[in-house]
């Protein structure tokens, strides 16, 4: 049945089901409860739709577990090597919520020769061209659109159409160089490369127009990188009214295949469908290199908000019009600096576990209580900032939510001091999950089996025995000694010795590399010292490597700033990896005795048997 | 003050610096150079981390020149496992028949509060913990015996530990009640005096087999019971044993892993007075089944962290 769900799924998309027939299969997904075959990039996945994971994305196959691998379809036949994964949307966040595919080797032997020819100013600093490229180049560009990964847009509320996004270094490279033959000069200054991270757009005649809008421009703060122009690469043609309007500017009508527009950043502007076939486009950015570029605290902070507030629109789909007017208005501001925004702002309060808070994506207030430390403030912000997962559920998943509108924030002390003050993310002493091994017994050897020299053995103070159990715990150490926060199956605790608060700051001290946990213990008719090393427990340990917490206090309240954005193009952030906690068990009646089962089939055993007596007859 | 008087108000105030200074000014009169270790490793103190480097060269400088000498004060049998300003705060014993004499010659230096006796190789080769395979259905596992003549524990002057450490030293329940005994007489009866209630702060008895009616002899004596920090890995404990605990008021940390509880244990566990108090407790899921890790995870007296933990096995 959920191979039917899975390849169903693959043969809906393509648009020719009855409205009926897609109604039966919604249905019968909603009627499915499996649980997760795998985890990629910290999400839960399923290869077929399920009531719970309902939306799809790509990943390369040979990130998914060996063991379920070859469950999960691989709709592309150009791309195979790229698998379809269903995941729960309530565990995306920031991270996760753009499904990039990798798609150089498209473009492999194709992406040398490309000129942009015939420029047009058409604005002030928006130009048409006409792209000239080699056969297999423009091949593999109007294959892009039989791929077969499309995927819905994550702001679909103010769009048309569908899309997804892909990175070709290659690609990026053969238009940098067009680019810098055919801009004019003044403009070339500063510039470094095209993004090569493409949107791949398609819109079919009566789809809804991609509304009025600005480009949210790249940036990259530590290597001084902004993007200032947006290079639309049209790979079909055809004609609309206008098919692009660049408010204050040029309005495009009729459009050839492999047209390229470059406009200025600054356009606000609309698209809409061709009034006949299918409309395909690639977008992406112009990217220069600007050593003033400045970093405006407030355009950060509003940044942050927007991020927020799209994984939350999730829960509360309202939120996301405030997302995309937060975007735009990051977009403006870049340009012409931060405009004052609307009279009443969003924030959402929440309640995980005890602990009541309101939030906006950069603020996040909570009750000073004798209950609450700092650090709990701190872990409750990064667990909801990056939607870590505790268990089987993500932290938002987890929480109570409720968005409300306000004018400013006066509100917040009040409101909060009416709610009982609790806590939900306990310090932990992770010396409980290693407690010293035993002194060994020395000169103490281990039996040869288990038959012989059982007697007396003490697994606790065996040397081999206390060998094995010091190495997984070293193992273990490694994950779980620098992790701010650990994950014990559903519930988070915290290392107060990780949350150092310095001033108005709280830094959060994590490491920057990981490396998966493996320790097996095995178990046969021999054994080994490894037989008496078990796992206790397998704690979740969430890596973090962020910037600085910002915090005051004032009218009852610790109040947190956090953007991650700010200082993140350097930093990084990993979900939690796994770390299995040893344990030495003593001996058990099994150890001493010898399972038949193990080694005969009894009724093997009689057919030889019968067999070697009729020999003898 | 008499240099005696003196010498226990450093034991039971070990941080107070100008009594250290006074002692160091009493040492030097007699041509101690420990008077000059105190006054260099408290001005060590006072000095930023970066600027130690010289003064703990002096220091080195004069521990190497004298440590042998000091220790020379101690009976060959000791190992100094920690010092105080070049004193013995911490020894070692290795069992053996000269042991209690050597013990009682140790609890001479003046800042001993810190014993270790442990098992010489011969003693320890040979684990005798319980087989419970051994045992008819429904019979209760034999107490072991001690490996040593647990009567000498009982001669022991031990009075003015804060820490006493057995480890892996069979000396059984027979041992358990020795040492009991030992307290009793050698107990001040003002209370307030080296033996008095409630001076220990840290007993380890693991591997020693003392059962629980070791323990609860060990419970029973006011000398034992203040202890706030408690090794009892593998030693045949049951809840019977879990419940002489309850008398151990003060306890903070507890390790009981390797006894097998089982769910009644811990249930007399997380009844004892102390549960609510705990800071660190090992326990491993074998010790307390399934029934009983559900208890743990549960426990809403206990820390959080724990409980957490308890929920993730």
């Amino acid at each position: 049945m959920s191979t039917g769900l899975r390849d169903r799924f693959f043969a809906l998309s393509s648009g020719e089901a009855s409205a009926e027939e897609a109604a039966r299969y919604r249905a019968e997904v909603d009627a499915n409860h499996a649980g997760p075959a795998a985890v990629v990039d910290g999400l839960s996945v399923s290869w077929h739709p399920t009531a719970r994971f309902k939306s799809v994305r790509f990943v390369e196959a040979d990130r998914i577990d060996a063991a379920v691998r070859d469950s999960f379809a691989r709709p592309s036949a150009e791309a195979p090597y790229l698998a379809a994964v269903f995941v729960d949307p309530l565990e995306l966040s920031f991270r996760t919520f753009e499904n990039i595919l990798p798609l150089d080797h498209l473009f492999a032997e194709a992406a040398a020769g490309f000129e942009l020819t015939g420029r047009e100013e058409v604005a002030e600093g928006a130009y048409t061209f006409s792209l000239r490229l080699p056969g297999p180049a423009r091949a593999a560009l109007e294959g892009l659109d039989s791929l077969g990964l499309y995927v819905p847009p994550l702001n679909a509320a103010s769009r048309g159409g569908d899309r997804f996004i892909f990175h070709s270094a290659l690609l990026a490279e053969a238009l940098t160089g067009a680019v810098a033959k055919a801009l004019p000069e003044p403009l070339l200054d500063g510039f470094s490369h095209v993004n090569p991270v493409f949107r791949c757009n398609r819109f079919e005649p009566g789809d809804a127009n991609f509304h009025r809008h600005l480009d949210t421009p790249y940036y990259d703060g530590a290597r001084g990188h902004v993007s200032r122009y947006t290079v639309l690469l049209y790979l079909t043609g055809g004609s609309g009214d206008p098919v692009l309007d660049l408010s204050g500017g040029a309005a495009l009508t009729e459009i050839a295949p492999f047209t390229c527009v470059l406009f200025d950043q600054r356009y606000e502007h609309e698209g809409a469908p061709y009034r006949d076939g299918r409309k395909v486009f690639l977008r992406t950015e112009l990217v220069f290199t600007d050593p003033g570029t400045g970093h405006d605290p407030e355009i950060g902070a509003l940044f942050s908000k927007a991020c927020y507030l799209t994984g939350e629109s999730v829960f509360a789909p309202e939120l996301a019009r405030h997302a995309d007017d937060y975007y735009d208005r990051v977009a403006r501001a870049h340009w012409n600096g931060l405009a004052p925004g609307p009279d009443r702002e969003p924030f959402v309060h929440k309640r995980f576990g005890g602990v009541d808070y309101v939030a906006n994506g950069y603020d996040f207030w909570f009750p000073e209580s004798g209950e609450l430390s700092l650090a709990e403030c701190a872990a409750i912000t990064l667990m909801d900032y990056f939607n870590c997962r505790i268990g089987e559920t993500s932290f938002r998943a987890r929480c109570d939510s409720e968005v409300i509108e306000a004018e400013d924030t006066a509100w917040i002390p009040g409101f909060l001091r009416e709610r009982s003050g609790g806590s939900a993310v306990p310090p932990f002493d992770k010396s409980l999950l290693f407690p010293e091994p035993e002194r060994p017994v020395a000169d103490a050897e281990m039996p040869c089996c288990s038959f012989h020299g059982m007697d007396g053995m003490d697994t606790t103070r065996s040397e081999e025995v206390i060998d094995c159990y010091i190495e997984a715990q070293e193992e273990a150490k490694a994950e779980v000694m620098p992790a701010p926060i650990l994950i014990l199956g559903e519930e988070a605790v915290l290392d107060p010795d990780r949350f150092a608060v310095q001033g108005n700051r709280i830094h959060v001290l994590g490491k920057s590399a990981l490396a998966p946990v493996n320790f097996a213990a095995c178990q046969g008719p021999g054994f080994a010292s490894g037989d008496f090393v078990d796992t206790a427990t397998t704690v979740g340990a969430v890596d973090l490597l962020v910037p600085p917490i910002l915090f005051t206090e004032s009218e009852g309240c610790y109040h947190l700033r956090f953007d991650f954005f700010r200082n993140s193009w350097t930093a990084g952030h990993q979900e939690q990896t796994a770390a299995l906690i040893p344990v030495i068990r003593p001996l058990e009646e099994s150890d001493f005795h010898f399972d038949e089962d193990d080694y005969y089939d009894e009724d093997e055993y009689d057919e030889e048997d019968e067999e070697e007596e009729e020999d003898e007859e | 003050m008499q240099l005696a008087t003196l010498e226990q108000a450093l034991r039971e105030r070990p941080g107070d610096r100008a009594s250290w200074i006074a002692y160091a000014e009493r040492l030097t009169e007699r041509g101690d150079a420990r008077g000059e270790l105190i006054r260099l490793e408290q001005r060590r103190e006072r000095l930023p981390p970066v600027r130690r480097g010289e003064a703990e060269r002096e220091i080195a400088a004069l521990v190497e020149e004298h440590r042998k000498d000091w220790d020379a004060e101690l009976p060959p049998e000791a190992d100094v496992l920690e010092r105080r300003y070049g004193f013995a705060a911490k020894v070692r014993v290795e069992w053996s028949d000269r042991a209690p004499v050597a013990v009682n010659e140790v609890m001479r230096s003046p800042f001993v509060t810190a014993l270790q006796l442990a098992p010489d190789d011969r003693m320890d080769d040979a684990p005798w913990y319980e087989d419970p395979w051994d045992e008819a259905p429904g019979e209760e596992p034999t107490e072991p015996h001690p490996s040593l003549d647990a009567g000498a524990l009982a001669t022991l002057d031990l009075g003015r530990l804060t820490e006493l450490e057995l480890p892996y030293l069979r000396i059984g329940a027979i041992g358990a009640g020795a040492l009991a005994v030992s307290a009793h007489v050698r107990a001040d009866p003002s209370g307030t005096g080296a033996a008095g209630a409630g001076r220990l702060d840290a007993l380890d008895l693991r591997y020693c087999g003392i059962g629980d009616s070791g323990l609860a002899g060990l419970a029973d004596s006011p000398r034992f019971s203040g202890a706030r920090r408690l090794h009892l890995q593998r030693n045949m404990l049951t809840a019977e044993g879990v419940r002489a605990l309850h008398r151990f008021d003060r306890l903070t940390e507890l390790d009981l892993r390797y006894n097998d509880l089982g769910e009644e244990g811990v249930r007399a566990l997380l009844a004892a007075p102390f549960a609510g108090s705990l800071r660190r407790l090992l326990l491993n899921p074998a010790d307390t089944g399934a029934g009983g890790a559900r208890m743990l995870a549960s426990a809403t007296l206990l820390p959080p962290g724990i409980r957490s933990y308890w929920r993730s096995v």
